[in-house]
């Protein structure tokens, strides 16, 4: 009985010395935990374009956008779900789910914000416009009830109340091409500009507070994410990597390469830390969702 | 002092220093040797009028062969000393860095500095092989020359009035910004002027209306004129900005494909269409602002750095549209269909046989559909076929494990 359990001490930390060597080996403190996939079936995920982590009900939800579907995970990856709207879905782009059962999800097919209330079955479907002008939108999060949608058509950040009426509006002033991600937390909005390779932070009524400039040149910034820690994680689209900035925007170390293995990846379209502190990138090349922790 | 020295010791010491002064000489003459020894020996056989011009490079000037060449043998053609441009960098150390930054033009990214440079003598500023017009147009030969209007600069083949020959900052390595360059010349005030009753109150995007090296009609004004711009500016400057959404009312075409999962809605501020099209004129029939490839290239200039060496790319790279669906795709990488029928559309024969492909043969990595793309990349890689790992073993090894 003794021998076993010193055998088993003897495996876990060797266990423990390989995981750190191999950790160290690519350079990067991060490793791989697991994979979201397609639903039971085995229908493959295809072009998924993000992910929201509900933290009440601990579950991830992928948008799986060419599919026109959203899938539901377990915080252990195990598959739970798939939504489709009684295949209403037109490319759905993002989600949220709020606390009143309704589900937020923008449609890229009918240029849409649409609001799904889970217990009437209810539908209604809004173009939303600023200054009589269409908007088009793309990414979206919910931050303290507010709705924060970014505007493919200004490369613009707005801010609505969930009666959709026009709170903020968030600009890039020394970008043209504006802005191509953000993420709200933290009493702060933070915004992710390609051209000029920085991230705006801004408060939550609009008023710009700092403008980091990303010390890494990087080919096609794509995503962002803020590390509990307040390190600023950079998707990058093309070079198939992650990089990684210190709140003044000095680079760090950058880990993550092309490739269709475990840990590795191909066209991520989203980064995002869960509330347990992992990093999850959405790969639209790979079709899946993979999480890595520390 | 020298009374005190017995006469031995005195010679001794005298020995000495002409022995010194022998070596000091020697040691002299044979360090000008080298360096001189082309003026007595090079020019022997090497004629000397063959390095003669209005401009030498010093180092021919003084007879300093042995700077760039080894007289003996060398890896290098020309008997030089190191590879062409760590050569010339050797002494141009500044350009180097210089050149390091922005875009380069690819002769200097090549490092072949002899396609523009002579490296002995030239009758022409900067040791330039010929004329700068012809050594511009030998490469540049798609570029139209014959126009009824040229612009002067193009005429008297001055290129390097707007164009930066190493590099710069800008595309289509322009010295500074489009505006900014025309302006240096075309003072803002006059131009104001010459352009009263346009709607706009402040000139500018000169290129969206002229064509800067020249045009058949008057006032080089571009080949294709936008169909509101001819008939009456206010079909689209009614009140304040020009938005996309402006354009889209008449090119409903495009609005649709704007639906699809990916699209070249590229904020600016609300008008993503005119960063590729000029809203009034262009020497395209989609009035593009510039040739195509240049156009996607302003953008996506790391695809191709990254693709550039590679040892085998597919054939009319250039032509983007030609797989991709420039306005928006619901496909990877904004293809115009998926990785197998965007191939298969010319690669008819592997459409029908072929390693197992589409929705019933899975990647086992990832459980996606197999597409030529999986295992091809076109755009460029380093193995025949454009395939991404060597098709001898490695590439089949990534899914079939057991093998």
């Amino acid at each position: 009985m003794k021998n076993i359990k010193w055998k088993c001490v003897i495996v876990c930390i060797c266990y423990i010395i390989l995981r750190t060597i191999s950790c160290y080996a690519q350079n990067t403190p991060w490793h791989w935990i697991l994979t979201l996939r397609g639903d039971a079936s085995r229908k493959s995920m295809d072009m998924p374009y993000s992910l929201y982590v509900d933290k009440a009900t601990s579950r991830y939800y992928v948008v799986d956008t060419y599919n026109n579907r959203l899938l539901s995970f377990s915080k252990k990856g195990k598959f739970l779900h798939a939504f489709s709207a009684n295949q209403k879905l037109k490319l759905p782009m993002a989600m949220i789910h709020d606390s009143n059962s309704i589900l937020w999800i923008v449609e890229r097919g009918k240029n849409a914000l649409v609001k799904i209330n889970l217990k009437t079955k209810a539908i209604n479907v809004f173009h939303l416009k600023f200054h009589s002008m269409e908007l088009f939108p793309d990414r979206m999060h919910e931050y303290n009830g507010i709705i924060y949608l970014l505007d493919k058509m200004t490369g613009n950040i707005y801010a609505f109340s969930k009666e959709l009426k026009l709170l903020h509006c968030f600009k890039a002033p020394n970008s043209s091409l504006g802005f191509i991600d953000f993420k709200v937390m933290r009493g702060a909005l933070w915004a992710l500009a390609m051209e000029d390779q920085s991230i705006y932070r801004f408060n939550l009524n609009g008023d710009l507070i700092k403008v980091i400039h990303l010390s890494k040149k990087m080919e096609f910034p794509y995503s962002l994410a803020i590390g509990p820690t307040g390190m600023i994680y950079v998707a990058d689209r093309h070079k198939n990597c992650i990089f990684v900035f210190d709140g003044s925007g000095e680079y760090r170390y950058s880990f993550l390469n092309l490739g269709q293995d475990r840990g590795k990846i191909y066209y991520p379209s989203e980064i995002d830390f869960d509330p347990w502190g992992r990093l999850c990138i959405v790969e639209e090349g790979n079709g899946r969702v993979e999480i890595f922790g520390r | 002092m020298a009374d005190c020295m017995d006469p031995i010791s005195r010679n001794k010491h005298i020995i000495k220093i002409i022995l010194s002064i022998i070596t000091c000489v020697v040691v002299i003459l044979y360090s000008y040797n080298s360096f001189s020894y082309s003026k007595n020996i090079c020019f022997k056989c090497h004629k000397k009028s063959q390095f003669a011009g209005k401009v030498i490079h010093p180092p021919v000037a003084k007879g300093e062969c042995v700077v760039c060449h080894n007289p003996h043998c060398s890896k290098y053609k020309g008997l030089l000393r190191y590879k062409e441009a760590e050569l010339c960098y050797s002494c141009h150390k500044k350009e180097k860095q210089i050149f390091a930054n922005g875009i380069e033009h690819e002769p200097v990214r090549k490092g072949q500095c002899l396609t523009c440079h002579n490296p002995h003598s030239s009758n022409f500023s900067y040791l330039i092989n010929g004329k700068l017009s012809n050594r511009c147009f030998k490469c540049h030969k798609k570029l139209i020359r014959h126009f009824a209007y040229i612009h002067p600069p193009f005429r008297n083949g001055n290129c390097i009035a707007c164009h930066d020959p190493h590099h710069a900052n800008n595309s289509l390595l322009l010295k500074a910004t489009a505006d900014d360059i025309c302006f240096s010349c075309h003072k803002k005030i006059k131009m104001l002027k010459v352009h009263k009753g346009f709607p706009c109150n402040n000139i500018g995007d000169c290129l969206s209306c002229h064509s800067p090296h020249g045009s058949n009609n008057k006032y080089m004004m571009r080949k294709y004129l936008h169909k509101p711009y001819k008939e009456n500016c206010s079909i689209c400057h009614k009140k304040g900005k020009v938005t996309a959404e402006d354009c889209l009312r008449c090119h409903k075409d495009i609005s649709k494909k704007l639906l699809s999962i990916h699209n070249h809605l590229l904020g600016a501020h609300g008008n993503g269409c005119i960063i590729c099209h000029s809203p009034h004129a262009g020497d395209s029939k989609f009035l593009l602002r510039a040739p195509q490839v240049l156009l996607c290239r302003k953008c996506h200039e790391d695809t191709y750095e990254r693709n550039q060496d590679s040892l085998y790319v597919h054939p009319n790279i250039s032509n983007c549209a030609e797989c991709h669906q420039v306005h928006g795709s619901s496909r990877l990488a904004m293809l115009k269909e998926d990785g197998n029928k965007v191939c298969t559309r010319c690669h008819e024969t592997q459409g029908k046989f072929t390693h197992p492909i589409g929705a019933q043969a899975r990647d086992p990595r990832t459980g996606q559909e197999m597409t030529c793309v999986t295992c091809h990349h076109p755009m460029g890689t380093n193995y025949k076929y454009e395939l991404k790992l060597s098709g001898k073993e490695d590439l089949c090894i990534q899914c079939h494990r057991n093998y």
